[in-house]
């Protein structure tokens, strides 16, 4: 799988201005601002390859979308290198630009006055794409996307499922070979979000597409990513498959318990952290290099009717990773 | 080229199919745009009917009729809507394209111009036919045509650069729609709309030269008029196509550095 995107060192910093409250700050900071120099990204360095769908998870301000405009070439760096298809993106050549395409989830390039099909048209000049390509695109797009019923509509008029729908189809028609979706499904219901979801893993099917995601949804990035970085405060945290994250950050697993009869809660507190508690139904968590025994105790010693050992969720192993909360 | 004719026809096209969905809106800017003219030439066709030396009332109101034209030929606005796209992030759609976001707004303005002119061309093509003896007889004369639609082809561009070199200010500035008033405010004066150079004095004549919005509306008409006021003809269209050149400068310039600046706000 030969490498598609290339990052090395790559950072970013801001100047933020400071102003104090009321007239006085005004009057003050016509004379003298107070800045500071904010670090948004900090010596990134990735590698990703062809077809590959990467996500990329952080809470607010920790650097991934920054990290995404300097990849589509919207942002210059403060520091290290990038190619992305073989170009430095921030050079913005036109043979850069015509491979790529971003999607802003708050942002549209739809002409807002005019119906889709019209900026469908318009992005097949402005990407010099032949009829037959476009028409086979169109098709296929209409097919995926459903679009058949609001090609001909203004876009100001289309909800804002089918406006998402829409924005992806004028990112697509002229088929980019590399694609970064920036919360693509924002704002979304769960039907339009699981809609989304399946154009991009079909689109990514068919095309092999690189994909770099960024969502606060991780039930975008679980379903659709092949690999995650996680991007906390500028720097990468973590890069990998969603099971070696929670293998490599979560020492534990829970063993989920169902009883003939009641069981007592301080028997249970022996065997490991207790979850949760019903007479009858019991969560445990314990070490993960311990997890068999400890079943096997609990199966031999309480009135168990069955019994399941679970990994901890994504959601689970990101907020407790954000939280600062100790996995071990 | 073919392509980019190609692109610039299609970007026409839809801009067009935009305006037609608000025709008003396009009547009322034309309507705007023709009234300063209109009030300036009540104005000083009265003062140049009373007033035995200056220019004659015929010559005044010539030139008013001429500048309501190169007007609406020359207007460019679109400096303030870049402003906005690049101040709330919206011109990430356009900087994300292969296509120069340059040619995107020369579009745009090309195509707005063409239907406002649709309206006016026509109407001022017949007051000036059917009642060509109250005009200036020069702008009847072939040759002056000529330098006339020349200098007024180099207006639109001196005209576009310098609103396009405002709007690239919203990298740098957070109210970049203040210098767009006054840059209105300069334009009015210095332009010739309310007051013609030929009413001016000298000095100011001579200070406003230093500004490139005398070249936007009074020269053509000058031109047109053969009155060209402190200078001649030729001098004009040096002016005209000197200014174009430091314009073209400094807008590539400052986009250039605007763009390494920039941080895209909105998201």
């Amino acid at each position: 799988m030969g490498s598609i995107i290339e990052v090395k060192e790559l950072a970013k910093s801001y100047i933020v201005y400071h102003k104090e409250p009321g007239l006085v700050g005004s009057l003050r900071s016509l004379y003298c601002r107070r800045k500071d120099t904010v670090a948004a990204v900090k010596d990134i360095t990735l590698s990703i390859g062809e077809g590959e769908l990467v996500g990329f998870i952080g809470p607010n301000g920790a650097g991934k979308t920054t990290t995404l405009k300097m990849l589509s070439g919207l942002l210059h760096p403060s520091g290290g290198h990038a190619t992305v298809l073989g170009y430095t993106p921030w050079q913005r050549q036109p043979a850069y630009l015509e491979q790529v395409s971003l999607v802003m989830g708050q942002k549209n390039q739809l002409w807002w006055d005019l119906p889709l099909i019209d900026s469908l048209l318009l992005q097949k000049d402005l990407y010099n794409v032949s009829e037959s390509a476009w028409q086979e695109s169109l098709a296929e797009l209409i097919e995926l996307l459903d679009l058949e019923k609001i090609l001909t509509v203004q876009v100001r008029r289309l909800s804002l499922g089918q406006r998402m729908r829409a924005e992806l189809a004028a990112a697509l028609i002229y088929r980019p070979k590399v694609l970064f979706l920036d919360e693509p499904t924002i704002g979304l219901d769960i039907v339009v979000q699981r809609k989304i979801r399946e154009f991009i893993k079909q689109y990514k099917q068919r095309h092999r597409a690189t994909i770099i995601l960024t969502s606060h949804y991780l039930d975008d990035v679980r379903e659709l990513a092949d690999r995650i970085i996680i991007i906390d405060q500028g720097e990468i945290r973590f890069d990998g498959t969603a099971d070696q994250l929670i293998k490599q950050h979560v020492n534990h697993r829970r063993i989920v318990l169902n009883f003939t009869q009641p069981v007592e809660r301080a028997t249970l507190e022996k065997a490991g952290r207790l979850i949760n508690f019903e007479p009858h139904r019991a969560t445990l968590q314990v070490p993960r290099t311990k997890t068999s025994s400890i079943a096997a105790e609990l199966l031999a010693a309480l009135p168990v009717e069955d019994i399941a050992i679970a990994e901890p969720s994504l959601e689970d192993v990101v907020r407790e990773l954000f939280s600062g909360k100790d996995y071990a | 080229m073919t392509l980019l004719v190609r692109q610039i026809s299609r970007l026409c096209a839809l801009e067009w199919s935009r305006i037609l969905q608000y025709r008003a809106d396009a009547i009322l800017w034309l309507t705007a745009e023709s009234t300063i003219p209109l009030i300036s030439l009540a104005i000083w066709h009265t003062v140049s009917a009373a007033s035995p030396t200056g220019p004659a009332a015929r010559d005044v109101l010539t030139y008013f009729v001429v500048i309501i034209i190169i007007g609406l030929t020359t207007e460019s606005w679109n400096g303030a809507f870049m402003a906005r796209d690049i101040l709330n992030g919206d011109i990430v759609k356009d900087l994300m394209k292969p296509f120069p976001v340059f040619w995107r707004y020369l579009a745009d303005n090309l195509s707005e111009k063409a239907m406002k002119l649709l309206f006016a061309v026509p109407v001022t093509l017949i007051v000036l036919t059917t009642l060509a003896d109250r005009f200036t007889p020069a702008i009847y004369e072939p040759i002056r045509l000529v330098y006339f639609l020349a200098s007024l082809a180099l207006a639109a561009v001196i005209s576009f650069l310098t609103d396009h070199l405002i709007g690239t200010l919203a990298f740098w500035l957070e109210d970049v729609f203040q210098i767009r008033r006054y840059k209105v405010i300069l334009e009015q004066v210095g332009t010739g709309v309310l007051i013609p150079f030929a009413f001016m004095p000298p000095l100011a004549v001579m200070l406003l030269g230093f500004l490139p919005f005398r070249f936007i509306i009074s020269a053509p008409a000058e031109i047109l008029l053969n009155q060209p006021v402190q200078t001649t003809v030729p001098q004009l269209f040096i002016f005209q196509s000197a200014w174009i050149a430091v314009l073209l400068v400094m807008e590539f310039g400052l986009w250039r550095r605007g763009l390494k600046r920039y941080v895209v706000p909105g998201q």
